[in-house]
């Protein structure tokens, strides 16, 4: 088993025109069993920034802990809030430092920048960061959300649009993963 | 796949080096191929590194290991060499190597030939095998295309040789 | 005790905390995931006057592209560029490290970084950890000594060649080397061999793909060619796009507006003395 395939999960980012989007899976399961159909995957750092964690959960709530409290420190000593960019590198620091025995957890970073600029960015578990103009995908449904997203998606969306977009590609692309599904949720900036 | 994983394999010599003594000097040879399992990652190495003035290694075995044994040893003998105020021997070059060997014998896989030339000893060989020994010889042949010529050597090795013939003997 | 109740920011160097955790888990069968991986094509070669390298643009995880069109020619200074093959983040990791070792001794210094000063942190920083760090570079410049090329392999050994190839495309790459080099090429010349390299890497290894992207680094200056040739365009996009006449069914919304950030600015700034 791969250990990403524990708790299964399914993260989705698109950018729209100065919006962007970020949607997850709502399920948590312990392999085939489903222990809860509302968990949240995607937090909020602040107003423009959103933090999607997929993989093993527990890795998830540690990381998503250890971030929440780097960008507190950051707000305090800068008293302003982090740039997506900053967020991002301040991730792959992080995610790098246990390049030997890594947190089990492939992250989505979405956030609008200076004048709105939407900017999203995943990583694999140790830290590389990909850093894409369109969508990036995460999680068991990957596979099938590469699929989904590579066809649906258009530029400069509307946000109303791009909110109907990304719930259908993940929509689509969890019906076909077993470890991930319930719904899903969605927020659009 | 199997020559996917051999080019990931680590970068080490399938090298042949030799140094031979002759009556005013020494001659080092080596091979000129670097392979990475079954590639031949370049075909223009230079193993035989210059370590002072009057001192040179030829390297054989794992690439990175005997490049940074050379580095060291490169560095301690321009030290050594401005402390005394005069070129280091090659006994002082061969011996730091030896420790070097010897010291990290678990985690280096090199075998190296210093050759060289000082004031006090005229032109020396010293084999410096795996495990860390030091050995003079008159003649020394490393690598893993050594076996071929011990026999070569045995026969053809004489004391005393002009440049010329240790050269000619070489190739 | 302290350091483990209060967690500070690191002070640099890696963590082995969840080594022994996840080795339990792979004895019990979890296996840990694949690392993006750049199974690529990079080359580099020296021409008349100055250094060109050369990459592909993909990323892959596994057999997935999770990456069309990535950079694999990561700055190391102003004069220095350098390619990198084998798992992304230390690629991504290792370069930035060094380049940044490299500013402060510029800073330190006044001078212009050298190619040799990269090449010898790079070694030993890969040497240290014994091939662990699986980052193959073709590292190329031009410095005070003239033009240089170097790969460096995972476990920290280093060649000096005119002419070098890394990553999984490297075979087919130095396939057109070897047989189109010569000494003394001219600009264009150069970038037209090195597209060459890169582009049979592309067609020919699974591993590499998509787009080629060219820096040319010579005595005056440096030319990032970000994506020079893009024989692989996307041919299959629908032209009217999806539209979705059943909406997705909502359970729940909630609007929440962004909050304008006041800044307070106290007695105007001016309250400086001298």
């Amino acid at each position: 088993m791969q250990i990403f395939e524990y708790n299964g999960s399914a993260l989705v980012a698109m950018v729209g025109k100065n919006c962007f989007a970020i949607a997850s899976d709502r399920r948590l399961g312990v392999q085939l069993q489903t222990i809860a159909t509302d968990f949240q995957r995607i937090s909020k750092i602040h107003d423009r920034l959103f933090l999607g964690l997929s993989g093993l959960a527990t890795d998830a709530q540690t990381l998503y802990q250890r971030l929440v409290f780097r960008h507190k420190l950051y707000q305090l000593r800068e008293e302003r809030d982090m740039k997506p960019e900053t967020f991002a590198s301040l991730v792959s620091a992080i995610l790098y430092e246990k390049r030997f025995g890594p947190y089990f957890c492939q992250p989505v970073i979405a956030g609008l920048g200076d004048e709105d600029k939407p900017f999203i960015c995943t990583m694999d578990s140790i830290g590389a960061k990909e850093l894409a103009k369109d969508f990036v995908v995460a999680g068991t449904a990957s596979e099938s959300l590469y699929g989904a997203c590579e066809s649906m998606f258009k530029e400069n969306m509307e946000p109303e649009e791009l909110f109907e977009t990304v719930s259908q590609a993940l929509l689509a692309s969890v019906d076909r993963d077993c470890l991930s599904g319930w719904g899903g949720h969605v927020y659009v900036v | 796949m199997d020559l996917d994983m051999n080019v990931n394999a680590p970068h080490s010599m399938g090298t042949t080096i030799i140094g031979v003594t002759y009556n005013g000097g020494v001659v080092l040879g080596a091979d000129s191929r670097t392979s990475t399992g079954m590639y031949v990652a370049n075909r223009a190495s230079d193993k035989i590194t210059q370590l002072t003035d009057n001192v040179y290694v030829c390297r054989s075995g794992s690439a990175a290991d005997s490049q940074i044994v050379s580095d060291y040893v490169r560095y301690f003998l321009h030290q050594h060499t401005i402390q005394l105020g005069q070129p280091a021997t090659v006994k002082v070059a061969a011996n730091l190597i030896r420790l070097l060997s010897y010291n990290n014998k678990n985690m280096l896989q090199t075998g190296l030939i210093v050759g060289g030339w000082d004031k006090y000893e005229g032109g020396k060989i010293y084999g410096i095998p795996l495990g860390g020994t030091l050995i003079e010889q008159p003649f020394a042949i490393g690598g893993s295309g050594s076996s071929y010529l011990y026999g070569f050597f045995d026969q053809a090795w004489k004391e005393g040789m002009t440049k010329e013939e240790a050269e000619v003997h070489l190739f | 005790m302290s350091k483990s109740v209060i967690e500070t920011p690191p002070k640099g160097g890696f963590s082995f905390d969840l080594c022994k955790r996840n080795e339990m888990l792979a004895k019990k069968g979890v296996n840990p995931p694949s690392f993006r991986k750049t199974g690529t094509t990079i080359v580099g070669l020296i021409f008349q006057d100055g250094v060109i390298l050369g990459a592909d643009t993909r990323a892959t995880e596994g057999p997935i592209v999770c990456d069309k069109n990535c950079e694999k020619i990561h700055y190391m200074a102003p004069n220095i560029y350098c390619c990198g093959a084998g798992t992304a983040a230390d690629t991504e990791a290792v370069t930035d490290m060094v380049s940044s070792q490299l500013q402060l001794h510029r800073y330190h210094t006044g001078r212009e970084s050298r190619v040799v000063t990269a090449l010898t942190l790079l070694k030993r920083h890969l040497f240290n950890y014994q091939g662990y760090v699986s980052a193959a570079l073709v590292l190329g410049g031009v410095d005070v000594t003239g033009p240089h090329l170097h790969t460096i392999y995972p476990h920290g050994s280093t060649d000096t060649l005119p002419f070098a190839t890394m990553g999984s495309g490297s075979l087919a790459a130095m396939a057109v080397f070897e047989s189109n080099y010569r000494e003394g090429l001219t600009r264009d010349e150069g970038i037209k061999l090195v597209t060459e390299a890169i582009c049979s890497g592309i067609f020919n290894d699974l591993g590499s793909g998509s787009n080629v992207d060219i820096c040319v680094i010579t005595k005056g200056g440096k030319e990032y060619l970000r994506n020079h040739l893009q024989p692989n365009p996307r041919t299959y996009t629908s032209s009217k796009g999806y539209s979705f006449p059943k909406k997705t069914e909502v359970l729940l919304t909630k609007i929440t507006p962004l909050k304008e950030k006041v800044e307070i600015i106290e007695g105007g700034g001016d309250v400086m003395e001298e």
